[in-house]
């Protein structure tokens, strides 16, 4: 189980209790690393054989503009490294003892945040499609609104039937707590009518 | 000569910007207090080293004379 003590997002009310942080599974981002471990590799590759390939980079004048290139490169990798880095770990997902926040980062200019509180919830479906997702166990989980025509939609989650349970329970805590709530409001009037 | 300084210019100042959005976000948005406790001054100080150091290297080459070397 995660430790959400560090967690805290913007909006968090004082007494609100963070369950639950989702984000994207590892192999969504793994495609996209592939490239910075592609570009890691030719840096490595082209510091170890160039000056063996090119002799001529050993003379001073080649030798600056050679480590030049080869730091612009790694720069390069690095950077491009946190940029995703960055889409990938700031889209998130976020459950509460309240309601449900999706936080969707769409590269560095653009942030979406949109919320849905428990009680709204009227039906969650997941969608584990094909065989990588299948194997490890990630998926789309559908929140399905009452007041909205839209699906709430949770993208390639790691493990989507448990977070699925997970939200189920809170909505039917959530449900119980209302009847209790409604119950004693009733009984509150009917003694009050009787006096 | 006035060409390669302006590319140059561009390209260092893309990613000196690129290294402060990438701070601000990590400072403003992040949900992990813990992970950004521990990503950020790696990512500063990496960050950091890496942009002085191309600055060096760049005039450390004989642009002048590799570029008549180049045109010859």
């Amino acid at each position: 189980m995660k430790n959400l003590t560090n967690y805290h997002f913007d909006g968090q009310k004082s007494d609100e209790k963070i369950l639950l942080v989702a984000h994207r599974h590892w192999f969504d981002i793994f495609s996209q690393l592939l490239l910075v471990f592609a570009m890691l590799l030719l840096f490595i590759g082209s510091y170890a054989s160039f000056p063996v390939l090119f002799p001529v980079i050993e003379k001073a004048i080649y030798r600056n503009l050679f480590l030049f290139l080869e730091n612009l490169f790694f720069i390069f990798a690095w950077m491009l490294f946190f940029l995703i880095w960055i889409d990938y770990y700031f889209d998130v997902w976020i459950v509460t003892d309240r309601r449900i926040v999706n936080i969707e980062q769409k590269g560095l200019f653009s942030r979406e945040v949109s919320e849905l509180e428990l009680e709204n919830i009227q039906d969650i479906t997941t969608d584990v499609k094909g065989v990588i997702p299948t194997f490890l166990n990630y998926g789309d989980l559908f929140v399905q609104t009452a007041a909205e025509k839209e699906r709430f939609r949770f993208h390639n989650v790691p493990n989507p039937y448990t977070i699925k349970d997970m939200i189920m329970n809170l909505q039917k805590k959530y449900e119980d707590k209302e009847e209790n709530q409604f119950g004693e409001m009733l009984q509150k009037k009917i003694r009050h009518e009787e006096v | 000569m006035g060409i390669l300084f302006s590319l140059y210019f561009i390209i260092l100042i893309t990613f000196v910007l690129l290294y402060f959005f990438i701070i601000y976000h990590m400072i403003k948005y992040s949900v992990n207090s813990y992970l950004n406790k521990i990503l950020l001054p790696v990512f500063i100080v990496v960050s950091t080293l890496l942009l002085f150091s191309n600055i060096l290297l760049f005039f450390s080459v004989d642009w002048k004379l590799l570029l008549s070397n180049f045109l010859s």
